[in-house]
């Protein structure tokens, strides 16, 4: 695979989550470039690397924690993402959204990180498991096992019922 | 945090998770040529960077060399134009002074050899 062919298969996809981390674009924007910047410096040597798309994943979030070091802010994912699905097109009241958004995201906060990137993207940004896993370079059977056990600690937390999938999987 | 309705499920929630996408009319152009010009930035010979990165108007220059060449020139003809101008008329009793045709040029550490 091309450079190129790699910014463009992922440039979009690393903005939605670095905005929703960073809470601006041109944070989201500044983090992501100095991604892909580096990941041009590594390239031939991220070729030969077994898991390229795990590797330029955990580049991207370092440069989000630099972006937050550098603006002096914690992350804001839970604001950001809520108001982000209120304002969603699917919506129909967004206040109603926008509380149970906030209440959600807050114990999203709470879970691990590897199920707080699945539950993002998942849900979040509407990817597949496949396609989480494709971005995270995790397997796919991981990421069903994080969304599973995320999905659970949020029931948990939220002291509401979790039915079984009549799959017994999470869909995707 | 407001307590849930029992009635409702981990789903419920999930569905209300979906946020927006900010960027389906992203610029990827524009994106791929700041990448490049961030790469050329970076890759220039080290004379040309630090050329690009001091501005010439940000050096500090010495008073001393602050000034065109005819400087001290220009300065002498005004000091005897003003001598000339303020010296006694001739009905003065006390004789002309030196100093209005040959004024005294005060002490400057840079006056040039030709001047003094």
């Amino acid at each position: 695979m091309s450079y190129w062919a790699f910014h463009q298969q992922r440039r979009i996809d690393y903005m939605r989550y670095a905005s929703l981390q960073l809470g601006s674009d041109a944070d989201a924007e500044e983090a992501v470039d100095t991604t892909f910047d580096l990941m041009m410096d590594r390239w031939l040597r991220m070729l030969e690397m077994e898991n390229l798309e795990g590797y330029a994943w955990k580049i991207l979030k370092r440069r989000i924690i630099d972006m937050h070091r550098k603006r002096r802010r914690r992350p804001e994912l839970m604001e950001t993402a809520a108001f982000e699905a209120a304002l969603a097109d699917h919506v129909e009241d967004p206040y109603d959204t926008l509380t149970d958004a906030i209440t959600l995201y807050a114990a999203v906060r709470d879970l691990s990180e590897r199920q707080r990137d699945a539950i993002l993207l998942h849900y979040g940004m509407d990817f597949t498991a496949a396609q989480a896993a494709e971005v995270m370079g995790n397997q796919e059977a991981t990421v069903r096992s994080q969304l599973r056990t995320g999905r659970e600690r949020l029931a948990a937390t939220l002291k509401l019922r979790c039915p079984e999938h009549p799959n017994g999987k999470n869909r995707s | 945090m407001t307590p849930l309705p029992e009635d409702r499920t981990i789903d419920d929630l999930l569905a209300c998770a979906r946020t927006r996408n900010r960027y389906t009319a992203y610029d990827m152009v524009a994106a791929e040529a700041r990448l490049r010009a961030r790469q050329a930035a970076r890759h220039r010979p080290p004379r040309q960077r630090a050329a690009d990165t001091v501005p010439a108007h940000t050096e500090w220059i010495t008073p001393e060399d602050d000034r065109a060449p005819d400087a001290d020139r220009a300065w002498w003809d005004l000091n005897a134009v003003c001598l000339l101008a303020l010296a006694p008329t001739p009905t003065s009793t006390s004789p002309p002074s030196s100093a209005a045709t040959s004024p005294t040029r005060p002490a400057r550490s840079s006056s040039p050899a030709c001047c003094t």
